[in-house]
């Protein structure tokens, strides 16, 4: 491959990569379960801080444990990203609201994380296969006027 | 635009994003590496050079159990061998009693490419507003 390639090849990969961690996001807030599923391998394994497992496993978690908030937002920041061929590694901060509304009121489950990932190259494009989520901080805000 | 321009933007972001990584790893010789050894720096850490804002950093940084330095807006404009970029943080603090801290800044840099690769040459930061919360 000619330099030129080569670098060409890594501006795709990480705006592809980029690209991917970001449908996450969207995916998630939209519950769109099965674009969010699309984003992982099949043999995926995921740390996601308050549960882990396989990726059948963690999908039902993440659905379930989403079901009781209003909405989310998975706001995404600082993407970093290395490629080594047909696999690479990112870390993407994320500022995650949860809306909660309870009798007792309304307040935004606050919480900055950082999504640690572990990609591979696939025929269908770069895949998640290994996510590990680290929660920086956490905090519930209250909600006035909601 | 050429693929070199292209893969150019994205080094910059790297640079500037690097930062956020090591300041919140509280790794300070990362922190380092994402500057030249004599870049200009004014902002609420130093006035001065890279070498005060460190020194400050390094007695600053004891004072939180966790920084998150959360970046969005980034605008790059490259020339040849220079860049300017503009980047906004909402940096969230939190203290070791336990308060969290949310302060909004813009980053503004002069990048240079250098033999070891782009390095920011010169650091205005702008503090926009400070949130201390209940």
């Amino acid at each position: 491959m000619s330099d030129d390639a080569a670098l060409l090849r890594w501006v795709a990969d990480r705006t592809a990569i980029r690209d991917l961690v970001t449908r996450y996001a969207v995916a998630v807030d939209r519950k769109d379960w099965t674009a969010v599923r699309t984003c992982f391998t099949e043999d995926a394994t995921c740390d996601y801080a308050w549960f882990q497992g396989d990726l059948p496993t963690v999908l039902g978690l993440i659905e379930r444990g989403l079901a009781q908030f209003e909405s989310t937002t998975h706001l995404v920041g600082n993407h970093l990203a290395d490629v080594a061929g047909d696999t690479a590694s990112a870390e993407t901060y994320a500022l995650c609201h949860h809306r909660l509304r309870t009798p007792a009121g309304v307040a935004d489950r606050v919480a900055g994380l950082r999504y640690l990932d572990g990609l591979v190259r696939t025929p269908e494009g770069w895949r998640i296969r290994r996510r590990d989520v680290v929660v920086d901080w956490e905090r519930v805000d209250p909600v006035e006027g909601a | 635009m050429t693929t070199g321009r292209l893969a150019d933007a994205i080094a910059v972001r790297d640079v500037v994003l690097g930062y956020a990584r090591a300041v919140d790893r509280q790794d300070l010789d990362a922190v380092a590496r994402c500057f030249t050894a004599d870049c200009a720096y004014e902002g609420s850490l130093a006035s001065g050079t890279i070498t005060d804002a460190l020194a400050t950093l390094r007695t600053a940084l004891p004072r939180y159990t966790r920084t998150m330095h959360f970046m969005g807006t980034q605008d790059v404009t490259l020339d040849r061998d220079t860049a300017q970029a503009i980047t906004y943080c909402v940096a969230f603090h939190v203290r070791t009693d336990g308060r969290h801290v949310t302060v909004a800044v813009r980053y503004l840099d002069t990048l240079a490419r250098t033999p070891a690769g782009w390095r920011i040459g010169r650091r205005v930061v702008r503090t926009d507003w400070v949130r201390a919360h209940p």
